[in-house]
């Protein structure tokens, strides 16, 4: 199942849910967790990170200003991959026992991005990031509309 | 009902959605939050509780239902403990001050929407994230330096305040403030604002929302939308003359008042929400504010010619300049000096605050002074007519107080063009008189 919104287009892995806007300004949001996403959520996760297990992931993708792509913490190329040692207990919103999260700011096709990862399990990581690569691997960003 | 159809029905306005959740999964959500409150709570319990504080359900549901009644009694909202995992406000953990700490810069912000703090408008939050102090991390992809490099250290639990929330822990980086700092340290704390802060820190316009956060508050930050709130608001918040908040609203003097970094608001019904700012609050302050002599403030701050500043008070008036200080005057004193056009009048710019002398009370200004006391009134004496009965002990000397206004003397009813003036003030116990054709000012008696 594809799912298509402002320029990003993602082919959805078995077993995952996916919901994109347009924010104010013409940012996209996208959210992709291996949970129901609850339409009431926070832009990093909160209310769905709630329920995630332990073999759960999290995905949200949030575009910042255009006029933002050329700053410093965007320097970055490229949409990541997580890798399991980029998974920590402390990169969170919100800590929470057992989650472990990653997040990275990088600038693909002059758009400037966070890419925030949370994991129902720290001890589940190498997994997780399987799973998340498994979504990433099918994420295009392209220019916005 | 298909797993991809219950994800669509509950779409936002303006989303997109798609599912390849099992159906199992995706009613597992719903199955999972609504079970286990309806088997923790009665039936009639969970409605009215789902009615009447569906904010505390919405915001931390499993905390509500494991302590009920606490969600609108804590001071501090909901999430305010260290196992809730969120970070602590600055005003906690700064001394009252809601700004971010020495050591921390804005590292990115989000806005809980539809905030009864900010008077049914956003209200942001600003991370203040540590900075890399000692260190950097090179290659780190993530917008944060490893933990041994920050500026502060996790810990939580501060004595003396219901804001438990965790301090520096969060290694967490919103994004769209100070993006030319590559690398920041964790969240040391969180600063609030019903401004957007691009107006005031270096930050993007980007939204972030998190609706669950609209209620976190701490004992140290205002605790409801006042007056005052909304004039601090209209003047610009944190990014006014009037900075930062400290602490919470007081009761005093029959109204409120606020503090800040840069001055004051202080509120009466009779006189509404009024700000005192700088060296005129602080000269305002050291007299008691509020509760002292001078009362609350009936306007606004005054910008007065060559860099003054005066605000006018329920009792009277501070006003100066940087280089004469600042200075109260009050009561019939106050009212006798605006009568006379106050700061840009004949008399100039206090230099004294008001004094107390024998009898009555003073003040002293660039040009001259006002005696008043019970029997005589306000009085001023200008010029070196001034300076001549200051040099004969003034109110407490020969001549005692001043009875009226100085008087211009003239030789028949008109006065010849070019001809010398003669100016007089009478006191209770003589005359001062002023020869501007002999330049001397001549004591004589009570006529």
């Amino acid at each position: 199942m594809r799912l298509e919104h402002g320029g990003v287009a993602v082919d959805l892995p078995a077993g995952w849910e996916a919901r994109a806007r347009t924010q104010p300004g013409g940012n996209l949001l996208l959210h992709a967790a291996t949970v129901p996403l609850p339409a009431a959520r926070g832009d990093f996760g909160s209310g769905v990170v709630e329920t995630l297990a332990p073999h759960d992931v999290f995905v949200s993708l949030f575009e910042y200003d255009q006029a933002d792509a050329g700053r410093a913490l965007f320097a970055a190329q490229g949409l990541p991959v997580p890798r399991p040692s980029d998974f920590s207990t402390a990169v969170l919103q919100r800590t929470q026992l057992g989650h472990s999260g990653a997040q990275f700011f990088f600038t693909t096709s002059g758009r400037a991005f966070c890419l925030h990862v949370v994991l129902g399990s720290h001890g589940r990581r190498a997994a997780g990031a399987t799973t998340v690569g498994s979504l990433l691997s099918r994420t295009r960003i392209g220019a916005r509309p | 009902m298909t797993a991809t159809t219950a994800a669509l029905a509950a779409l936002q306005p303006g989303e997109v959605g798609a599912s390849t959740l099992s159906p199992t999964v995706a009613m597992r959500a719903v199955d999972g939050v609504t079970g286990w409150l309806a088997r923790h709570t009665s039936r009639r319990g969970f409605l009215v509780k789902a009615g009447v504080l569906g904010t505390a359900l919405a915001v931390d549901p499993v905390g509500y239902v494991l302590r009920p009644g606490t969600a609108y009694a804590a001071v501090c909202g909901p999430g305010a403990s260290a196992d809730s995992g969120w970070t602590v406000f600055c005003a906690t953990v700064n001394d009252g001050i809601n700004a971010c700490p020495p050591g921390s810069i804005a590292a990115g912000w989000w806005k809980a929407d539809g905030a009864s703090l900010c008077g049914g408008r956003a209200r942001y939050i600003i991370d203040c994230n540590a900075t890399c102090a000692t260190c950097s991390t090179p290659g780190a992809r993530a917008g944060i330096c490893s933990s041994s490099c920050w500026s502060c250290s996790c810990e939580s639990g501060l004595a003396g305040t219901c804001d438990q929330r965790k301090v520096c822990c969060n290694a967490f980086r919103y994004g769209q403030c100070n993006q030319d700092v590559r690398q920041v340290g964790g969240v040391h704390c969180r600063v609030v604002s019903c401004t957007p802060p691009w107006k005031f820190e270096e930050c993007s316009t980007a939204p972030a929302t998190d609706n669950r956060t609209r209620d976190h508050n701490s004992d140290r930050l205002p605790q409801a939308y006042t007056a005052t709130t909304a004039r601090y608001i209209s003047l610009g918040e944190l990014g006014s003359v009037l900075g930062a908040s400290i602490g919470g609203e007081l009761a005093t003097a029959g109204g409120t008042a606020q503090r800040y970094q840069g001055g004051r608001i202080s509120w009466l019904r009779a006189t509404g929400a009024r700000e005192t700012v700088g060296p005129v609050a602080q000269r305002y302050v050291a007299l008691g504010a509020e509760a002292g002599p001078l009362g609350f403030p009936t306007t606004a701050p005054i910008p007065l010619p060559g860099g003054g500043s005066a605000s006018r008070f329920q009792r009277g008036r501070v006003s100066g300049r940087p280089e004469l200080g600042f200075h109260d005057v009050q009561g019939p004193l106050a009212a006798h000096y605006e009568l006379l056009g106050a700061e840009g009048g004949q008399l100039g710019y206090p230099l004294s605050g008001q004094q107390a002398v024998a009898g009555g009370s003073v003040n002293r200004f660039e040009r001259g002074r006002i005696s008043w006391s019970a029997a005589t009134g306000a009085h001023a004496t200008r010029g070196l007519i001034a300076t001549r009965y200051e040099e004969l002990g003034a109110e407490g000397g020969a001549l005692g107080f001043p009875v009226a206004e100085e008087q211009l003397e003239r030789n028949g009813p008109f006065k010849r063009p070019g001809a010398a003036e003669r100016r007089r003030s009478d006191f209770e116990r003589g005359t001062l008189t002023y020869d501007e054709r002999l330049g001397v000012v001549v004591v004589g008696p009570r006529t």
